[in-house]
C-alpha cells in the first residue's frame, strides 16, 4: 500500500530535455570561437604587420596607431608577437590533442579489454592502469618540468610532457566505455565468426567506444594552451625568441611593476580569451553535433537516392 | 572486532596511503635518474686544477651516489622509512628541511585561496537555491559557465594591472613583506607574525595576499560552482527530497539535507585543486615574489639536484595523496552511501 502510494505520488515529474531548435545559427555559434582561433593562427603572417622576432622600433613604446599594442623591452611589436603566439599555441594544441586522443584511445582500449584477464596481458593492463592512476597524482606543471628536464628543452619534449599530463583523462574515459562495450553481443558474434582479437578490437571495439574521448578532445586542446602558457611563464617552455604567450607575460613582469602594462596585459587577454572560447566550443559542439550529423547524413542519403 | 567492522571504511582507506607513497617514491627515484647530466662532474667542475680519481670517488660517496643503482635504491628506501630524504646535492642542506621550510607558506596561500573559493561557492549556491529570482539564477549560471581554468597567473595579471598600475590602491607585488625578514616558528607566515606579535608585518602580508587570493578565488570558484549547482539541481528532484517534503520536514532541514547531499562532487574538485596547486602554485608565487615549494622543484631540475628533486616529488605526491584521502573520507562522512560495504539501492 505504502509502496504504491510513494511510487505514484512522490514520482518526480520527468524532466523534459529542453528541446532546442536546430538552426544553422546555433551550429555557427558553437563553432565560431574555435574557428576564430584557428583562423588567427593560420593567417598570422597576414594579420601581423611586423616580424614577431625582430626589433622593429624603439623599446617600450606605448600603444599607438603604428604599434597597436606597443612594443616590448627589446623593441619587438607586441601585437605581431601576440598574433603569432596564437599560432604557437594552436600548433601545440592540435598536435597534443591528436597525440593524447589517439594514444589515450589505444591505451584505454587495451586496458579495458585486458582487464580481469589472466596472464601477461592482464598484468600489463593492470600496470598501465596503475601508472595512469599515479600520473593523476602528479601536478601537471611538476610533471612538465620533470619531463622537460629529462628530455632537454625542445618542442618534442614539451609535446611529450603536455601529452603525459593530459592523456590519463582520455584513457579513463575510453576504458570506462570499453568496459561497457565489451559486454555487447556483437563482440561475441565476431569471436564466433573467427575474427582475431586484434581485428575485433580495432574494428568493433574502438569505433564504438571513442565517443567520450572525441568529446574530450577540445578540452585537451584548451588544457594544452593553459599548460603551455604556465610552463612558458615559469621559464621551461618554448625557447626564448619564439612568441609564446606565457613567456611573453613573464618577461614583461619587470616593466609591469614599473607601470608599463601593455607588454603583459595583451598576451594575458589572449590567453584568457582563447581558453574561454575553446571551453565554450567544447561545451557547445557536442550539443549541436547530433543534429549536425543527422542533417548531413540526411542530405547525403537523399542525394544518393536521387542519383540512383 | 565490531569496532573494526563499523570503522572499516576509513581504516582500510588509511592503510593504503603508506603503500602508495612507497610505490611512488620508487617511481620518483627512477624518474630522477633519467635526468641528463652528472651531478658529480657538475660539482667537481667548479674546482680548479686537475682532479684525481680518488677525489671524484670521494665526492661521489659524499653525495650518496656511489655503488650501483640498486644500492642507492636500498639506501633511499631505508631513508624513506626513517623520514630522511638525504642531503641536497647543491646546497648540502637536508632535503626534508628545505621542503618543510617552504611547504607551509605554499599551503597557507592555497588554503586561503581555496577556502575563499569554497565559501563564495557555498554563498552563491545558497542564493541560487533560496531565491527563485530569474536574473540572479541566470547570472550565477553564467558565472559558473566560466568553469575552465583560465590560468591563475593570467587573472592575477589583470588584477595587478587594474589595482596596482591603474588605480594604485594596492602595493607593488614584491614579496610578503617589503622590509625585514619573516619570523619563522611554524613556517606559516601569517601565523608566525601573529605569534611573534609583529602586527605591522602581519598587516603588510595580509595586504600582499589580497591579489593572489582574489585571483585564486575568481579562478577556482566557477569550477566548484558548476559542480555544486549541478548537484543542487539533481538532488532537488530526488525521491529523497520529495519524501521529506511529503513527510512534512521543516523547510530549513530540507535545505540543509539538499546542500549536504550535493556537496560531495564539490569536495572532490576541491581536493583535486588542492593537490594540483601544491606544485602548480609556482606560477602565482613567482608572480608575486613569494617563495614556495614549486620553486624548489624548478631549481632542482635546472641544477640536476637528484636528491632534492626526488624528495620534492615524494613530498608533493604525498600531500596530493593525503588530499585525496581526506576528500574520500569527507565524502564518506557526508554521504554514508559512499562507504564501502554499504549497498545502495540508488545505484
Amino acid at each position: 500500500m505504502a509502496e504504491t502510494l510513494i511510487a505514484k505520488t512522490v514520482q518526480a515529474p520527468p524532466r523534459r530535455p529542453a528541446r532546442k531548435r536546430f538552426g544553422w545559427l546555433r551550429v555557427t555559434l558553437a563553432f565560431l570561437p574555435l574557428v576564430a582561433i584557428l583562423v588567427v593562427a593560420l593567417f598570422a603572417p597576414l594579420i601581423a604587420p611586423y616580424d614577431p622576432v625582430t626589433t622593429v622600433a624603439a623599446s617600450r613604446l606605448p600603444p599607438s596607431a603604428a604599434y597597436l599594442f606597443g612594443t616590448d623591452a627589446v623593441g619587438m611589436d607586441v601585437f605581431s608577437r601576440t598574433i603569432f603566439g596564437a599560432r604557437v599555441a594552436v600548433q601545440f594544441g592540435v598536435i597534443v590533442a591528436l597525440c593524447s586522443t589517439i594514444g589515450g584511445i589505444l591505451i584505454g582500449t587495451f586496458i579495458g579489454l585486458s582487464e580481469s584477464s589472466r596472464g601477461v596481458v592482464g598484468w600489463i593492463g593492470r600496470l598501465l592502469n596503475q601508472i595512469s592512476d599515479y600520473l593523476i597524482a602528479i601536478p601537471s606543471i611538476i610533471l612538465g618540468i620533470v619531463v622537460v628536464g629529462i628530455m632537454g628543452s625542445s618542442d618534442f619534449a614539451l609535446i611529450v610532457a603536455i601529452t603525459l599530463c593530459l592523456i590519463q583523462a582520455t584513457i579513463k574515459l575510453t576504458r570506462a566505455e570499453v568496459l561497457r562495450v565489451r559486454r555487447e553481443a556483437y563482440l561475441e558474434a565476431a569471436k564466433l565468426a573467427g575474427e582475431s582479437p586484434l581485428r575485433s578490437a580495432l574494428v568493433h571495439v574502438v569505433p564504438n567506444s571513442i565517443g567520450p574521448a572525441m568529446r574530450n578532445m577540445p578540452l585537451v586542446f584548451g588544457n594544452c594552451v593553459i599548460i603551455l602558457a604556465s610552463l612558458g611563464f615559469i621559464g621551461v617552455g618554448v625557447k626564448a625568441p619564439t612568441p609564446e604567450w606565457g613567456y611573453m607575460i613573464s618577461s614583461a613582469l619587470s616593466s609591469l611593476m614599473l607601470g608599463r602594462w601593455w607588454p603583459a596585459i595583451f598576451p594575458a587577454i589572449f590567453v584568457a580569451l582563447s581558453v574561454l572560447a575553446i571551453a565554450y566550443s567544447s561545451r557547445a559542439i557536442p550539443q549541436v553535433w547530433p543534429y549536425l550529423a543527422a542533417n548531413v547524413k540526411k542530405r547525403f542519403r537523399t542525394e544518393r537516392n536521387s542519383r540512383a | 572486532m565490531s569496532w573494526y567492522r563499523a570503522n572499516r571504511w576509513w581504516v582500510l582507506r588509511l592503510a593504503r596511503l603508506p603503500l602508495d607513497i612507497f610505490v611512488f617514491g620508487t617511481i620518483a627515484f627512477f624518474l630522477v635518474r633519467l635526468l641528463p647530466g652528472d651531478p658529480v662532474s657538475v660539482a667537481i667542475s667548479s674546482r680548479s686544477g686537475t682532479v684525481s680519481p680518488e677525489a671524484i670517488a670521494a665526492v661521489r660517496t659524499q653525495m650518496g651516489l656511489d655503488g650501483t643503482v640498486w644500492d642507492q635504491l636500498l639506501r633511499f628506501w631505508g631513508g624513506l622509512f626513517q623520514g630522511d630524504l638525504g642531503h641536497s646535492l647543491v646546497t648540502g642542506a637536508p632535503v626534508i628541511d628545505e621542503v618543510f621550510s617552504r611547504l607551509p607558506s605554499t599551503i597557507e596561500l592555497i588554503v586561503l585561496g581555496l577556502i575563499g573559493a569554497f565559501v563564495l561557492c557555498l554563498v552563491l549556491g545558497f542564493l541560487y537555491l533560496r531565491f527563485a529570482n530569474r536574473a540572479l539564477r541566470a547570472s550565477i549560471r553564467v558565472y559558473s559557465s566560466f568553469a575552465t581554468t583560465v590560468p591563475v597567473f593570467v587573472v592575477a595579471i589583470f588584477l595587478i594591472v587594474i589595482f596596482y598600475v591603474i588605480l594604485d590602491w594596492l602595493p607593488a607585488p614584491l614579496g610578503r613583506v617589503s622590509s625585514g625578514t619573516l619570523p619563522v616558528i611554524t613556517g606559516f607566515p601569517l601565523v608566525d607574525e601573529l605569534l611573534t606579535g609583529n602586527v605591522d608585518l602581519f598587516g603588510e602580508t595580509l595586504v600582499q595576499y589580497i591579489m593572489p587570493v582574489a585571483a585564486m578565488v575568481l579562478t577556482y570558484t566557477p569550477n566548484l560552482l558548476t559542480q555544486y549547482i549541478g548537484g543542487l539541481d539533481r538532488e532537488l528532484v530526488q525521491p529523497t527530497t520529495r519524501f521529506q517534503v511529503a513527510a512534512g520536514v521543516p523547510r530549513k532541514w530540507i535545505f540543509f539535507s539538499v546542500f549536504r547531499r550535493s556537496l560531495s562532487s564539490v569536495v572532490v574538485v576541491f581536493g583535486l585543486f588542492f593537490g594540483s596547486l601544491i606544485g602548480g602554485a609556482v606560477t602565482i608565487e613567482s608572480l608575486f615574489g613569494f617563495g614556495g615549494i614549486g620553486a624548489l622543484g624548478v631549481r632542482s631540475v635546472q641544477s640536476v639536484d637528484f636528491t632534492a628533486l626526488q624528495g620534492f616529488l615524494v613530498v608533493v605526491v604525498a600531500v596530493c595523496l593525503i588530499a585525496m584521502l581526506v576528500v574520500d573520507l569527507v565524502n564518506m562522512w557526508l554521504d554514508p552511501r559512499r562507504r564501502p560495504g554499504i549497498e545502495s539501492e540508488a545505484s
